[in-house]
């Protein structure tokens, strides 16, 4: 499944009704620690799409939904494991170390 | 690993005076610099005495040069990635373009960037006509017919009631967000016209504002205006790092820039998350890199 790119809360809530877990990525185009992590993201849906599904949200596009997340700092990703909300996942993290942390 | 007395994230005004400070200081220094400065969509930056209406760029390299005279500090045109404590005190920093150094300490001067309110092209016009700080940029605006796009109350009516320093022709567009009885209330006493409905367009020539036009076909001519964009760190590394947060976002510091992690400072509208002036940001650079030289020596 590919990555689903998501703006509004409507959208967000229907991605949220799924059995798998959701990962959600704030990001921005002048970010490159974004673009970067957005290699890692690729890299984690092409193995785990099966376990986990990825959201991202540009926060030039969606302030709304970023401000809702509390989002301070780029780039920001939250697991949400049937509607629970998770810490938040901050920064670059690399690819081994992003799967250790969702725990797939 | 090059070892580094201090790491300076960031080469804004307050990156940039704070790495001065330590070069004088005899301080061994990477500035890390990525070229993503908040204000280089600007044509002038204003307030900061001597260099009232500089070109960003132009004060930028004039900075630069300023700090080249000292070969303590070292350049990398690099983007951070990662800073992490090591278990011997010391941060490791690596870069976008595979760079590592450490540091015994860092300062976190990498800026905020904005989220514009949802209109269309609204950025073609950031910097020229449309601004986010009237301390910075109102003069040039004064007495003018003037928007101000806010979609959110609590800043709206305090932006109006500051512009109106400025010029008391104002038009405030919520781009279709309600406001409050008491708002609006205390606008009218102003003469501040609100409109609430979506903006369709702007409409100007080469980022100059002349027209904006909301979703009903309603067309009103303003010269320029005001945004109330909200900011974001471009990273998270204070996070990262632990650094106490305010309620606000902000980063809890001393007056010198000392955040709540033993050798971790920061300066500028990073440590604020909010928007700044040169002077101030570049005064806190100056600040922090005091208590760097301070902090080393006892």
């Amino acid at each position: 499944m590919a990555i689903a790119h998501v703006t509004t809360k409507q959208e967000l809530r229907e991605h949220l009704e799924t059995e798998k877990m959701v990962l959600i990525n704030f990001w921005a185009e002048w970010c490159s620690p974004c673009k970067m992590f957005g290699m890692v993201l690729n890299q984690l849906n092409d193995e785990c799409s099966d376990k986990v599904k990825i959201l991202r949200v540009n926060v030039d596009k969606s302030p709304e939904l970023a401000a809702e997340y509390q989002v301070l700092g780029i780039p920001h990703s939250r697991l949400i494991i049937h509607n629970k909300l998770h810490e938040p996942i901050v920064g670059y993290i690399p690819f081994e170390n992003l799967k250790q942390i969702i725990g797939v | 690993m090059e070892f580094f007395d201090c790491a300076v994230i960031g080469a804004g005004a307050a990156g940039l005076n704070a790495s001065l400070i330590l070069g004088r200081s005899r301080k061994k220094v990477a500035l890390f610099d990525n070229g993503t400065n908040r204000n280089r969509v600007t044509q002038e930056s204003h307030g900061f005495l001597t260099r009232d209406g500089i070109k960003p760029a132009e004060f930028k390299e004039i900075a630069i040069n300023d700090v080249k005279k000292y070969s303590s500090v070292h350049f990398y045109k690099n983007t951070v990635m990662n800073i992490t404590k090591q278990s011997n005190g010391l941060f490791k920093i690596e870069t976008l373009e595979d760079v590592e150094i450490v540091a015994e300490r860092i300062i976190l001067a990498t800026g905020v960037q904005e989220e514009f309110p949802s209109v269309s092209d609204i950025k073609k016009y950031y910097g020229k006509s449309l601004f986010s700080c009237p301390t910075c940029d109102g003069w040039e605006l004064r007495d003018q017919p003037l928007i101000i796009i806010s979609e959110n109350e609590e800043h709206t009516l305090f932006k109006g009631k500051l512009i109106y320093n400025w010029s008391k022709d104002l038009v405030i567009a919520t781009n279709g967000q309600e406001l409050s009885t008491p708002t609006l209330n205390e606008l009218q006493r102003k003469d501040i016209t609100v409109i609430t409905e979506p903006i369709q367009n702007l409409n100007g020539e080469d980022g100059y504002l002349n027209k904006v036009v909301f979703s009903s076909g309603l067309e009103i001519e303003r010269a320029g205006g005001f945004i109330v964009p909200i900011f974001v760190r471009p990273n998270q590394f204070a996070e990262q790092l632990s650094c106490q947060l305010n309620e606000n976002g902000s980063i809890v510091t001393d007056e010198a820039g000392r955040t709540s992690q033993e050798n971790v400072y920061a300066a500028g509208e990073t440590a604020k998350l909010g928007q700044s002036s040169l002077i101030v940001a570049a005064a806190e650079g100056y600040k922090s890199a005091m208590a760097v030289v301070f902090d080393s020596t006892i």
